[in-house]
């Protein structure tokens, strides 16, 4: 989305809402599924943004490993302070000083309850998620360098995101709570559309909708549009003044579509 | 009945275990204690998202839980269930307030025309016709449940969760009957044999931390790259019997080959049962071959080959020496050169050179009994083409 979306737009359902809620109440990780632009990482922002607490972000990439979302020891820093470094305020004798928490350390590290989300964890190796399942099941891990256990003094409220572009075990599947977005009905587009921009036109959004829904009937599309795709669209349509009278085609159909072969199909 | 209904997941090859069902019931008995309503509706969802893990297994839910719950048709009754349930499992008394609302009945009437909806629905469903909307159950939001948030009212509750359960909505999520190129390729990335290859390179980061932790007494790390070592071999069956089948095939094709972590990968087409040639293009330009004996010098032994075909011919094309399209090829073809193999010393021939060979069948498994394909599947194990099948041969690949 080119403008960072208000999180007073997102329309929680109510059957994610129930999820959130078992999830508070078994203390164990919400597994979001859903397809691309539902809404699955703008929910944890969204959430801790209603509870008012801090939200803690881990971006999982290919090369990611379990470690990298604990803790980092900045050796390159040290090394430096012994030889130059006087005044850092660190002690280079004190590793402590050299050990920096990632995402997940720092929501362990926590006085209160705070949110932490681990975005698309499909990303990482196969294996990833089963060399988490300590650190998720008892919320505790341990820093090497210093013999250190960190601890989490209240357990987060840990989202996570999957784009099911790998399995993930069943070990680690076990030990969450699972729910998966299914893709908004006209309904709901309705709400999530006038949460974005409540002065719309009523005509244009019916018409806009009418034809959104059509074109996600076409079979075979390589890849749909999406519901933040819809709402750039709409957005394009207001800023350009575009009216939907003329049944004819589509404006701005290039924000829906984006490959070649899927315009085809839709001129078709 | 609910203990009841866990075991019929388990039934329906949902893979649930006891923590699961123990953090059910004490989300269950966390509601009770802040005396909120259980509904039939809500139970659903909260059984949903505790129980299940992946969208593939939704469907089966949904069949469970008609099967269980379908008899129960007052919010009333199932109230009492759960209530008499959670007592069993936690032995806990539930307050007077929740027993009183059970006793709420409100009019048969609506019941009975939402169960004509629902029966309605669920035969147009199973005749294959789309939904449109959700109109069955919208019509009957009688009892107010948008508009009162979680506090349910009314009778026929229960019909709502079986109406979203008997509209089967997540079928298409199955992995025992549908295909879908994506699956495929999720199926296809646990095919993999990973070795550490080639030369060792200098690991910049891991030598600056490391000479670092040494307090600046230089380390070198050098770490060989991890690479998928895994050979793949693709040998398609097209043509004939197999037409019906094409689309599921080329969703495999192509899967495999957008799935580029193979070291190697390679398909061949062949029809009904290998000659002594293996196509190189789908339309069997006979210029553009492979031949059956080349195939081992060409892949080393530990090459995996995944066939997919219907193994289904007349018997005479596998177990002779004659038959209608081995002479049309070798005469025509091949010149009248005669190849003494028939096609199942080739099926047997394939599985000796290359142990790590299985089977794909399109045709569902009831019939598997056809004497060419229990031939086949006697020396090759065959699997079902399908997600579930497709796992249970890369299990076997590996």
């Amino acid at each position: 989305m080119s403008n960072e979306p208000t999180l007073n737009d997102y329309v929680l359902s109510s059957d994610l809402e129930e999820a959130i809620k078992i999830a508070e109440i078994t203390k164990r990780p919400l597994l979001i599924k859903g397809e691309p632009g539902t809404g699955k990482t703008l929910l944890a922002s969204h959430y801790a943004k209603t509870k008012g607490l801090p939200l803690f972000r881990w971006h999982v990439k290919s090369t990611t490993i379990a470690k990298d979302g604990l803790y980092y020891y900045d050796a390159v820093t040290r090394l430096n302070d012994s030889r130059f470094g006087d005044s850092t305020g660190r002690d280079v004798n004190n590793i402590k000083d050299y050990i920096r928490m990632e995402a997940m350390g720092e929501a362990f590290t926590q006085d209160g309850l705070c949110v932490l989300l681990i975005d698309e964890i499909d990303k990482a190796d196969i294996e990833f998620p089963n060399d988490l399942l300590l650190e998720l099941d008892r919320m505790e891990f341990m820093i090497n360098e210093t013999g250190e256990l960190v601890k989490a003094k209240v357990r987060p409220i840990v989202f996570i995101t999957s784009n099911s572009e790998k399995e993930l075990p069943d070990a680690f599947l076990r030990r969450c709570i699972f729910h998966f977005i299914q893709f908004p009905s006209f309904l709901m587009m309705k709400d999530i559309v006038k949460a974005h921009y409540p002065d719309i036109d009523k005509k244009l959004l019916e018409r806009a909708l009418a034809m959104f829904y059509k074109i996600r009937d076409i079979d075979d599309l390589r890849k749909k549009p999406s519901t933040s795709e819809f709402v750039d669209w709409i957005n394009m349509l207001l800023h350009q003044g575009a009216d939907l009278k003329k049944d004819i085609s589509i404006p701005y159909i290039g924000s829906l579509l984006k490959s070649e072969e899927d315009l085809e199909r839709f001129s078709k | 009945m609910f203990l009841n209904f866990f075991y019929t997941l388990r039934d329906y090859k949902v893979p649930v275990s006891t923590r699961e069902y123990l953090d059910l019931i004490s989300v269950l008995n966390s509601y009770s204690e802040d005396s909120e309503s259980v509904s039939p509706e809500r139970f659903y969802k909260v059984a949903r998202s505790i129980l299940i893990k992946d969208t593939k297994y939704y469907d089966s839910f949904d069949l469970a839980y008609t099967a269980c719950f379908k008899d129960v048709v007052s919010e009333g009754d199932f109230k009492d269930k759960l209530n008499q349930w959670l007592q069993n499992a936690i032995d806990k008394d539930l307050s007077v307030e929740r027993k009183k609302q059970a006793m709420n009945l409100p009019s048969e009437e609506l019941m009975k025309e939402l169960q004509k909806r629902i029966d309605e629905q669920k035969e147009r469903h199973d005749g294959g016709n789309k939904w449109i909307g959700t109109g069955g159950t919208s019509a009957f939001g009688h009892s107010g449940y948008n508009e009162n948030g979680v506090r349910v009212g009314g009778e026929g509750q229960n019909k709502k969760a079986l109406a979203v359960a008997g509209r089967r909505e997540f079928k298409k999520y199955r992995t025992d009957e549908i295909l879908d190129v994506r699956q495929i390729k999720v199926a296809l990335k646990k095919l993999r044999s990973l070795k550490e290859t080639g030369q060792a390179k200098l690991n910049i980061q891991r030598t600056i931390d490391k000479t670092c932790q040494n307090a600046g007494e230089i380390e070198i790390v050098e770490t060989k790259s991890r690479k998928n070592n895994l050979k793949l071999v693709l040998l398609m069956d097209i043509g004939g019997s197999m037409t019906p089948h094409s689309k599921r095939v080329s969703q495999l094709f192509s899967a495999a080959h957008q799935t580029n972590h193979f070291k190697e990968f390679k398909h061949f087409y062949f029809h009904n049962i290998f000659y002594d040639d293996l196509y190189e293009t789908a339309n069997m330009n006979a210029a553009e071959v492979t031949s059956f004996s080349k195939l081992k010098s060409k892949f080393n032994a530990d090459t995996r080959f995944i066939v997919v075909g219907d193994a289904y011919m007349a018997p005479y094309e596998l177990f002779q020496m004659t038959g209608s399209m081995r002479e049309f090829y070798f005469n025509f073809v091949k010149d009248n050169k005669k190849s003494d193999l028939t096609g199942m010393d080739r099926v047997e021939l394939i599985k000796k050179m290359f142990d790590k060979t299985v089977w794909l069948n399109p045709e569902p498994k009831r019939l598997w009994h056809a004497p060419t394909i229990s031939a086949v599947k006697d020396v090759i194990p065959m699997y079902e083409l399908s997600i579930d099948g497709i796992t249970q041969a890369i299990k076997r690949l590996i």
